[in-house]
């Protein structure tokens, strides 16, 4: 530990100048980046309980799981193309005049090496450019029941935009997806429901044409046979399965028109995304600042540990006694010339 | 005690009538830096003290600061135990205590091994009571030299006329003419330059020497501050 700490301080300049320099680098290439802007929103989760999820996980909280959720969608090209034709980024990036260009292109379009305006774009590489800033969103759950969606964008009206459509996309999504499992429900139970008034219908006709064929059996006193009390109990389950669809179709139809409702999926948005008074010049400077100097520390401890590897002569005495199993009888220290 | 009767020899520089040159200046050991002093004193306790006999220092390589620390031992056995110290010059190949310290340079060693001089004749006395001993004229190859030197009794004629034989030897690496030199001491005093000699170099030269010998640390070094050297108690 000494000698990595001798290594240290024996050479200061050459260790921890990487670190200024990357800091240096770091927040230096964020200050020639163009202004941009956070906007948030959040949003309030709980566990679904119209549909049940056959996926949920009992362990996470209900933030952890539809905030994986989002992550995912926020990977899908589906998902990031809606968003941006809900917040109007694909008109936002069409614009050639609507993103500012970064400090660097001024400068070369000022030396005439680039154009003064970012080039407005369409079709792929708009889609492209769409995908790749709504899929930069964060996503954090940032409560056991809060989800917080970050976006970040050159303009703080189109963030804000940006921000509430992946929440409003991401609530449609949920809504759907639940929808669409109870819409199929309910058609599985009509169809079910059907076939068992049928079979409700067979069964009671059966009974009327043995008790045509057989009108003793009408009376009131007589003992019902074999066959008449067979034919009476299908119909009875044949009744009693009518009910029991019937009910689970209710049940079908009743949330299928709670989920009409928007506010049933168990998603709703606390805070709306507003457009952001100040750019995040600073937060940025920060975040690049802290990782210009964590990669800074990461190269200087291991070039510590190089240098002391490097390192193959004596510096204490005590190293003699272990190294060499010898006697050290004194040091002289370095005399100053 | 053994006397040597001084011969002439083919190879000896011609010598000014009458010149008797033992009256040099002691400046080089008034200049011994202080913590040096310190420290060979503290290594001279460890080693022996006031009765060690014959001490040989050498090192691994060259620029350890062997000649220093040699000149240092014996200005210490002179200074703090009052004994009689001889400080011999056996680096053949790079002889510098005669000139160092306005020294004639012979007779010396060579001449005493060889028999063409007496310890008395060959031994120049510094004003501090230190007698040096140059290495001499030397007439063959420096291995050979050192080889007649250690297997002549050169050294025990020394060590009768004063208390203790300091030699500055030569480096031990490369080559075998500092361990033919070392041969004839019992007592070693290796010194190491810290955060120069690499440590395979060293454990090179002390893997083949007849004797275990002591550790001298020349120009130690901390870089940390003094608060965290408080901080970690040394």
């Amino acid at each position: 530990m000494l000698r990595y700490l001798e290594t240290l301080f024996r050479h200061p300049l050459l260790l921890i100048s990487p670190t200024l320099v990357l800091v240096a680098l770091a927040t230096g290439w964020v200050a020639m980046q163009p202004p941009t802007y956070d906007a948030t929103v959040r949003l309030w989760v709980e566990r679904q309980q119209l549909v049940a999820n056959p996926n949920s996980n009992p362990y996470l909280t209900p933030a952890q799981e539809q905030g994986a959720v989002i992550t995912e969608l926020l990977g899908t090209r589906y998902f990031c193309l809606k968003v941006g034709t809900r917040s109007h980024l694909d008109e936002f990036l069409a614009n050639p005049y609507a993103v500012r260009p970064s400090l660097f292109q001024r400068v070369l379009a000022r030396v005439g090496l680039a154009s003064a305006t970012m080039a407005g774009l369409s079709g792929p590489a708009l889609d492209d450019a769409e995908y790749a800033q709504v899929s930069k969103a964060i996503v954090l759950d940032t409560g056991p029941q809060i989800v917080t969606i970050t976006f970040r964008g050159s303009d703080p009206v189109e963030a804000a935009n940006v921000a509430q459509a992946i929440a409003d996309q991401f609530v449609d999504e949920s809504l759907a997806g639940q929808r669409t499992q109870v819409s199929a429900e309910a058609d599985f139970y009509t169809g079910q429901v059907k076939q068992a008034q049928a079979q409700l219908a067979a069964a009671d006709a059966a009974i009327d044409q043995y008790l045509n064929a057989h009108p003793d059996q009408r009376a009131a006193t007589a003992i019902p046979d074999a066959r008449l009390t067979q034919l009476k109990r299908t119909d009875d389950d044949a009744r009693q399965r009518v009910s029991d669809l019937q009910s689970k179709l209710d049940k079908a139809s009743v949330d299928n028109a709670a989920l009409l409702r928007p506010d049933t999926s168990g998603i709703r948005v606390l805070d709306h995304a507003a457009p952001p008074a100040q750019n995040s010049i600073k937060k940025l400077l920060i975040e690049a600042g802290v990782v210009g100097l964590v990669l800074g520390l990461v190269i200087m401890v291991v070039g510590v540990l190089v240098l002391t590897l490097l390192d193959t002569t004596f510096r204490q005495p005590e190293e003699v006694e272990q190294l060499l199993d010898l006697r050290p009888v004194g040091t002289v220290p370095k005399l100053m010339s | 005690m053994a006397v040597f009767e001084p011969q002439q020899s083919p190879q000896r520089p011609p010598r000014q009538p009458g010149a008797r040159p033992i009256q040099p200046m002691d400046d080089a050991l008034r200049g011994i830096p202080e913590p040096m002093l310190e420290a060979c004193r503290a290594a001279s306790r460890l080693i022996g003290g006031p009765s060690l006999r014959l001490l040989g220092v050498t090192s691994a390589l060259r620029g350890e600061g062997r000649s220093s620390v040699a000149l240092a031992m014996a200005a210490v056995q002179r200074q703090d135990f009052g004994r009689r110290v001889a400080l011999v010059e056996m680096d053949f190949e790079n002889p510098t205590l005669a000139r160092a310290h306005n020294l004639e340079p012979w007779p010396g060693l060579t001449e005493l091994s060889r028999g063409e001089a007496a310890a008395t004749q060959v031994m120049q006395r510094l004003r501090n009571g230190v007698q040096v001993v140059t290495v001499g004229v030397i007439a063959t190859s420096v291995s050979r030299m050192a080889t007649e030197v250690a297997q002549s009794n050169a050294l025990a004629a020394l060590a009768n006329e004063v208390d203790v034989v300091i030699a500055d030897l030569p480096p031990l690496l490369p080559g075998g003419v500092g361990f033919a030199a070392a041969r004839p001491f019992d007592d070693l005093l290796l010194v190491v330059r810290a955060g120069v000699t690499p440590i395979a170099r060293v454990r090179e030269a002390t893997a083949d020497l007849h004797v275990t010998p002591h550790v001298l640390l020349n120009g130690t070094t901390s870089s940390l501050p003094r608060w965290l050297l408080s901080m970690l108690g040394r």
